[in-house]
């Protein structure tokens, strides 16, 4: 596992640098720009749904090729300019002092330097303009969203952050699970005996994994992802994919949402079209299917109408024009009605892990 | 001449169009220099301009109208107020039925650049052998269309006026707007690529917020 580690420390350390040089270039040619009184520039990939294509080989959204201007010669794009040229200054701050912000910090921090955001929504949007051009994430500048995803299992992890270099943690010490927060994102991961992980939707369900040891059982690293799984979630199932090897399976809800959830893992979001490294292609989708409903007996409520109206909107989704994806809409579609995780309780709290789990993971390997 | 004969000539008579206006040398107009110095001396405004038309009629009777328009200065900002006069004459009461106050409102002055509360006044003058007032009380002066299409006249070259002037205003608003912008932003912008490009000194920026305050043909 030396190996592996050495790996770790040392895309972790060319990210930053990657990182540092980008925000160094662009402060450099409007340092030019300025110096040479000529108006400086930046050049945003427009993020309109008509810029959002699906690019089959990398299998996940990415932007095309339209871009905006947004030039503090016009007079109107004058403040958002700044504010711009506020947040990549700040960034390198962040990257350069080891400290982390959060979305909300970043509205209150610009009031320091006289660089007014009206509203979050605002400085959250030059937040993702930010990203944009440098095509990186907001936590690869150190600014992270509220954290609620967990993580549990055999995983050795050793901090980067200041003040924890170095120490080491073992992420089954804590039978809660370990928040997938700044630290944990940027820590290396070391040793794992585990072979598998299991991405959750529920915190309910994530519990009663941990008190069954199926981290055990089946050797798995499990993941809460709180919902939708947050970007910081979807980056960290991606690294113990590609840095670890291990296959990564999903267990949601068995509804329209659910199946998205598991989508957004497997190949991401429109809304974070212009950023990559946040999927994990190859991950699959264990269920709850539409076709699990009948055969396993479970019981179930019935669909809104905007779940019906979820699929709809999904059968329009080029990634769902094939295979299973399909198939499943298809049937949710017939059913009109929908079952939870937790609808196995019917038949014993264990059902789901004694029966279901394994019967799903050995369909998986033919997957 | 039968009934129907009488009409048909009186409806003639109104269609022809060559008849020569009025004489209107018995009329006593105040003249638009007066007017002026009047509006001048009383509001101390901003802008101001006064016309008046040439002399015309109405049912035989000879008229004229003179209106000033003035904005700014010592007139509060609390929109359009009308004072209106008829042969030199003030007229205080039942505003809201004279035909002046129709013709005001009834302009669109967002056409004019004329919006919300404006300080704007306007003053009118109908001077005339007989004034159509609508009421024994001689308050206000009854909508006849000749009348009426003279106000209109009138105020639509006013307000022409006017928005010649308000234009111009609002761009040298608009330059003092961007040079403030320019001055209070492009400092920190040189702050921040100092700060990232990892330069010790700051840019020679003082030449930029100069041309970014210039710059002339750009809209918002």
């Amino acid at each position: 596992m030396k190996t592996s580690k050495s790996k770790a420390t040392k895309t972790a350390e060319l990210r930053k640098e990657k990182v540092l040089t980008l925000l160094q270039n662009h402060g450099l040619i409007m340092y030019n720009d300025l110096d040479q009184g000529k108006f400086p520039q930046f050049s945003i990939p427009s993020r309109s749904v008509s810029n959002i294509v699906y690019d089959k080989k990398l299998r996940q959204y990415i932007l095309g090729n339209a871009s905006a201007l947004r030039s503090s010669k016009n007079m109107s794009q004058l403040r958002s300019f700044t504010q711009l040229a506020w947040l990549a200054f700040f960034a390198n701050k962040l990257i350069r002092e080891g400290k982390t912000s959060t979305l909300r910090d970043i509205y209150y921090s610009s009031q320091a330097f006289a660089i007014d955001f009206e509203d979050q929504p605002e400085s959250d949007n030059i937040i993702v303009d930010l990203e944009a051009i440098l095509t990186s994430a907001r936590e690869e500048f150190h600014i992270f969203p509220e954290e609620r995803s967990s993580v549990f299992g055999d995983l050795t992890i050793e901090y980067t952050v200041p003040g924890y270099e170095g120490k080491r943690m073992n992420l089954s010490d804590h039978p809660d699970g370990y928040l997938i927060g700044p630290s944990l994102s940027s820590a290396e991961l070391v040793d794992t005996s585990a072979e598998l992980v299991i991405a959750i939707e529920k915190g309910g369900l994530f519990t009663r994994f941990v008190e069954e040891k199926v981290h055990k059982k089946f050797k798995a690293i499990i993941v809460d992802t709180a919902g939708q799984a947050p970007r910081s979630t979807r980056y960290f199932l991606r690294r113990l994919n590609g840095e670890l090897g291990l296959p990564v399976v999903i267990l949601v809800d068995g509804d329209v949402y659910g199946e998205h959830i598991a989508m957004v893992i497997k190949s991401g979001s429109a809304n974070a079209a212009h950023l990559r490294e946040l999927t994990v292609p190859d991950a699959k989708w264990l269920g709850v299917w539409a076709t699990d409903i009948e055969k396993y007996k479970l019981p179930t409520i019935p669909m809104t109408e905007s779940d019906i109206k979820r699929i709809y909107e999904l059968q329009k989704d080029p990634r769902y024009q094939e295979g299973n994806w399909k198939m499943q809409l298809e049937v949710f579609l017939k059913l009109k009605r929908k079952a939870e995780l937790e609808a196995f309780s019917k038949y014993g709290l264990t059902n789901i892990t004694d029966k279901y789990l394994p019967e799903k993971l050995e369909l998986a390997k033919s997957l | 001449m039968t009934n129907e004969e009488l009409v048909k000539l009186s409806d003639a008579l109104q269609k022809f169009e060559e008849f020569l206006s009025p004489d209107p040398s018995c009329l006593a107009p105040l003249g638009e220099e007066p007017l002026s110095k009047g509006i001048m001396k009383f509001f101390n405004p901003e802008f101001a301009a006064v016309i008046q038309r040439s002399a015309s009629a109405y049912s035989g009777f000879p008229f004229v109208v003179e209106m000033g328009i003035t904005y700014g200065g010592d007139i509060p900002p609390k929109g359009i107020q009308v004072y209106r006069f008829a042969n030199r004459i003030p007229l205080l009461y039942d505003e809201g039925s004279d035909v002046v106050l129709k013709v005001v409102n009834e302009l669109d002055w967002t056409r004019y650049k004329v919006k919300g509360e404006t300080p704007l006044v306007i003053v009118s003058h109908i001077c005339s052998t007989r004034i159509p007032y609508k009421t024994v009380g001689k308050e206000n002066v009854a909508d006849r269309p000749e009348l009426e299409r003279e106000l209109k006249n009138a105020l639509q070259y006013l307000a022409r006026k006017l928005a010649v002037h308000m234009s111009r205003q609002g761009m040298a608003d608009m330059a003092k707007k961007r040079a403030n912008l320019y001055s209070k932003y492009v400092p920190l912008i040189a702050q921040f690529s100092t700060e990232l490009s990892g330069k010790k000194k700051e840019p020679n920026y003082t030449q930029l917020i100069k041309k970014g305050s210039e710059i002339e043909d750009q809209q918002i």
